[in-house]
């Protein structure tokens, strides 16, 4: 049965480079939301992306976008912002348009050009002499004026100051505010995830290790400190991505464990990016 | 068909940097040079024809410096739209360029009247063809280079064509015992030539199969392709 409330299914990605591979990569974009695809720079974020595109082929796994088993024919329904614009460095702005717009039996110059003023951008202007952020605004532009009901975003935010990345993060969260549409945003940045998304996609070294909502992942987990001296070994098990130094340790632990600790051990909040460092460190550790 | 031809669209807004009025201009001296010197309008036209050869690595260029590779999946078109949109593209341009060189022998010609000079032959030789025949068949040998390396390190490989002609050339010109490759070859195409209606048969012939082979490696190199 086709589940219609996730926009794009993933299922079983792997892919096989020479340094790297992405092994059987499974998760559900649901309509309606953002959902974060969070993990350090070389986890396999990109390669995700661009196998779900199409862009290059995956050697396993089946990618499901709007019920639909994926074809190239379906990427009309989806707006795509790269994280550099894949556009020739001498078109203008009007340019873009003229090259993309025909692709789109439904492109709507009036939104585009609504877009491009709302955006501040010239449409005189080549792409060449953008600022990144315009660049990115010039994308997202483009992706939503063909009607798009999925944008998929690939480090979006990287590279831009703050003032440029709450921007972004408002027209993702406009864009959501249609039930029927979807954003898929890969970051490092997990203070725009913070802000802006409801699910999180967590990939490490080209593994899952999470997905669901955002605030499940927070609540899982919590930041754990002490003295050295106050855990056995058995405890030191529990601690994830766990690190020593003169004045004690500190790491991440499971919620469900925390009764397991001694109650010395200083346990609180965690925030996103600790546990993409924890998790990270951790994943190190056992290899 | 729709797609295709959007393709040759974006491909055309993608070259236009290089088809501004500079280079439309120099052509056009170019083209009104060779005609009011040589006095024939088919050595403008192989002018044309050469321009355009020259000219083929321009889309695979802009193409791999802008990473439009990577853009043509999410404008839902596929690996064999891609390939045949650039074929499509590449003739085009030919037909285009050749076209312009016609136009501009013919401003020629015009300008010779005024000058008092004359110009021989206004109609299409068949040295031209011939010429233009080798000229298109080099062009569809590179065009597999550019789709299996891209086009910055296709470049050097694309004058290997030449470079085999040249060598060819040579080999032919050759003779054992008094007799050379290039005099059995030369006495074959001088009864060719006298029998129009073979000539042409033999031309579209080897240029049929040259784009037939072209096109079925530039699918297979491109289809492997990963960026």
């Amino acid at each position: 049965m086709v589940n219609t409330t996730n926009l794009l299914e993933v299922r079983g990605l792997f892919k096989k480079y020479k340094t790297f591979t992405l092994k059987d990569v499974s998760f559900d974009v649901p309509k309606g939301y953002i959902t974060g695809f969070i993990g350090p720079n070389g986890a396999g974020k990109t390669t995700s992306i661009k196998a779900i595109l199409g862009i290059i082929s995956a050697e396993a796994g089946t990618v499901k976008m709007f019920g639909k088993e994926h074809s190239n024919v379906l990427n009309t329904g989806i707006g795509v912002v790269m994280d550099s614009p894949m556009y020739v460095d001498d078109w203008t702005v009007s340019d873009v348009e003229k090259a993309i717009a025909p692709f789109y039996g439904n492109w709507d110059s009036g939104k585009y050009a609504g877009y491009i003023n709302q955006f501040g951008l010239d449409k005189k202007k080549k792409v060449k002499d953008l600022s990144r952020g315009m660049k990115m605004k010039l994308q997202i532009a483009t992706a939503l004026s063909h009607d798009a009901q999925l944008l998929i975003l690939d480090e979006p935010t990287s590279g831009l100051d703050p003032v440029a990345r709450d921007e972004i993060c408002d027209i993702l969260r406009e864009f959501v505010s249609d039930e029927n549409r979807s954003a898929f945003f890969s970051t490092h940045i997990t203070s725009d995830l913070e802000k802006t998304a409801d699910y999180i996609i967590f990939i490490l070294e080209g593994k899952i290790v999470y997905s669901g909502s955002k605030d499940e992942l927070i609540e899982k987990y919590a930041r754990a400190a002490g003295s050295i001296s106050d855990i056995s070994s058995e405890h030191k098990k529990l601690i994830i991505g766990y690190r020593g130094h003169s004045t004690g340790f500190e790491g991440m632990v499971e919620t469900a464990n925390i009764r397991k600790l001694p109650k010395s051990v200083l346990t609180e909040d965690i925030s996103l990016e600790e546990i993409i460092i924890f998790m990270n460190r951790e994943g190190k550790e056992s290899e | 068909m729709s797609k295709l031809k959007c393709f040759i669209g974006l491909d055309f807004m993608a070259v236009k940097s290089y088809l501004g009025l500079k280079s439309v201009l120099i052509l056009l001296v170019c083209a009104l040079f060779s005609t009011l010197t040589s006095g024939t309008v088919s050595t403008t036209a192989g002018i044309g024809v050469i321009v355009a050869v020259i000219s083929t690595g321009y889309p695979f260029a802009v193409s791999e410096k802008a990473g439009l590779d990577s853009l043509y999946p999410t404008l839902s078109l596929s690996k064999k739209q891609v390939v045949s949109g650039r074929y499509l593209f590449i003739f085009l341009f030919d037909i285009s360029t050749v076209t312009f060189a016609y136009i501009s022998a013919a401003l020629g010609k015009l300008l010779s009247q005024i000058f008092g000079h004359n110009i021989s032959n206004y109609g299409i030789s068949w040295e031209f063809l011939a010429v233009s025949s080798a000229f298109i068949i080099i062009q569809l040998i590179q065009i597999p280079f550019y789709f299996k390396f891209s086009y910055s390190k296709a470049k050097f490989m694309t004058v290997i064509p030449f470079a085999a002609i040249f060598a060819l050339y040579g080999v032919v010109g050759i003779s054992v015992n008094g007799i050379s490759l290039e005099m059995i070859i030369m006495e074959f195409l001088s009864k060719l030539v006298e029998n129009k209606l073979m000539l042409a048969a033999v031309t579209l012939t080897v240029l049929s199969i040259t784009v037939f082979i072209s096109y079925q490696l530039s699918m297979a190199f491109y289809k492997k392709r990963e960026f």
